[in-house]
């Protein structure tokens, strides 16, 4: 008991120290935001590149799709789920920057947070056990897809964006997105296929989604205190 | 890819096993966030750890930069020089700017270096804020000196006196990440010679008046 607390802290340390380096790291940083709000016009390059670095940088999503595919042994499924993820977020995205629908920041990356815990506790097959139900996971991909697309809309919301160009620079922005979730996929997918040749990956699993919820409630914890604390 | 013939069947965990394991998560969770994270990213330190591992001077030394404004001697703002003479009138400027949720302002005043000026401003919420400056001649386009800055909590009022360490912009940028509006109030006096709006769009130049 104590050695697996011990390991779950050890664990979350290193998961929160590799995926904290800096703690702006998850907003697009002020030099690319001088970019943005200099901009007019089209500048889907540019745009392209910030969707991808926010994506390869921000370790909630990152999060969330480990706890995915955590478990998705078929090529076929890790695409399908990554689909379903994908469709979820662009939706929010577009609606959100086009519409004009402003979200409060904290608090939509907080459900973010709490979505990792969600993914987490279902890897340990808690609402199996629990509710006797397994909720289904494809809708929960799609709905948490929503919520993690607001909170890339809220992040391109911070600029005061152009009207010209906007329709086409935030397609850029949302390409650049699932180009750097590819990239960050296929890191992730190498390391677990490589994990599940050991013997150690299903003793481990159990405590590595553990590992997982915790991040999350750290996640959730960091945002909801910001919502607290700075209104 | 590994086949379908290879993949594993678990054990499934007991209940008492995953609910040990969703409160030891949330547990280290707590005591994280309490002794580690809101200390150093927030500068909330109720548990006083903050303190003892250094961690609160991460949200301080992001909050202020002490050295660029303040003497290591005695804490106290040194000036450059007792006097400095002027060949103009100083300017007067008093702005109402309002920002909507999500959104951020810059204001800046263009000074020749050394000039001098004393700033107010207050405004009804808490913004994150940086007060900086970009030098005429700089060594890369992206290149600010940053004299104040709080992206962490937030503040809703400032005053200081400010003397141009470089001949350039300087002034503040300011952001609004709360989700009501808040109005600010700046006043300020000293030896600019123009200043410049940025909300967006194109920067607009701002009419300035000469002290009466």
């Amino acid at each position: 008991m104590i050695k697996r607390t011990l390991f779950i802290i050890i664990a979350t340390l290193a998961l929160v120290s590799f995926f904290l380096p800096d703690a702006r790291a998850h907003n697009v940083s002020r030099n690319d935001a001088k970019f943005v709000q200099a901009n007019q016009g089209r500048a889907m390059g540019p745009f392209m590149y910030l969707g991808a670095k926010h994506m390869v940088t921000g370790y909630d999503h990152l999060l969330f799709l480990v706890g995915v595919i955590f478990f998705l042994y078929r090529l076929k499924d890790v695409v399908q789920y990554v689909s379903l993820f994908t469709i979820g977020h662009s939706v929010t995205l577009l609606v959100g920057v086009l519409g004009g629908v402003h979200a409060n920041s904290y608090i939509i990356d907080a459900i973010i947070g709490l979505s990792v815990v969600y993914k987490a506790f279902d890897n340990i097959d808690g609402f199996k056990r629990f509710l006797g139900i397994q909720p289904n996971t494809k809708w929960a991909v799609l709905i948490f897809g929503l919520f993690h697309g607001f909170g890339l809309a809220t992040k391109l919301q911070e600029f005061a964006l152009s009207q010209n160009g906007l329709v086409a620079n935030i397609v850029s922005f949302n390409v650049g997105v699932e180009i750097g979730q590819v990239l960050a996929l296929t890191g992730v997918l190498i390391a677990l296929s490589y994990w599940r040749t050991r013997d150690g990956f299903l003793r481990h699993a159990f405590v590595t989604n553990t590992a997982l919820m915790t991040g999350g409630f750290i996640l959730t914890g960091y945002q909801l205190a910001g919502y607290l604390l700075t209104e | 890819m590994i086949q379908e013939k290879d993949i594993p069947q678990i054990a499934a965990p007991t209940r008492k096993a995953i609910a040990k394991a969703t409160v030891i998560a949330a547990v280290v969770a707590l005591i994280l966030l309490f002794a580690a994270v809101l200390p150093a990213e927030y500068g909330f330190d109720p548990l006083r750890t903050g303190a003892a591992l250094g961690l609160t001077e991460l949200a301080r030394s992001t909050a202020t930069k002490p050295e660029s404004a303040i003497s290591a001697t005695n804490g106290q703002p040194q000036p450059n020089a007792t006097y400095t003479p002027q060949a103009r009138i100083y300017k007067v400027d008093s702005e109402d700017l309002l920002l909507t949720p999500g959104h951020g302002v810059e204001f800046k005043y263009h000074m020749q270096k050394g000039a001098v000026m004393v700033y107010s401003w207050k405004a009804s919420g808490k913004l994150m804020f940086e007060f900086h400056g970009e030098p005429d001649q700089k060594p890369n386009p992206d290149y600010y000196d940053s004299y104040e800055l709080d992206d962490k909590v937030g503040k809703a009022e400032s005053y200081g006196s400010f003397t141009a360490p470089s001949t350039g912009i300087h002034g503040w940028f300011w952001e609004n990440k709360g989700d009501k509006n808040v109005e600010i109030h700046l006043t300020a006096a000293g030896f600019f010679d123009s200043a410049k709006m940025f909300a967006g769009g194109d920067p607009e130049d701002m009419p300035l008046e000469d002290a009466k």
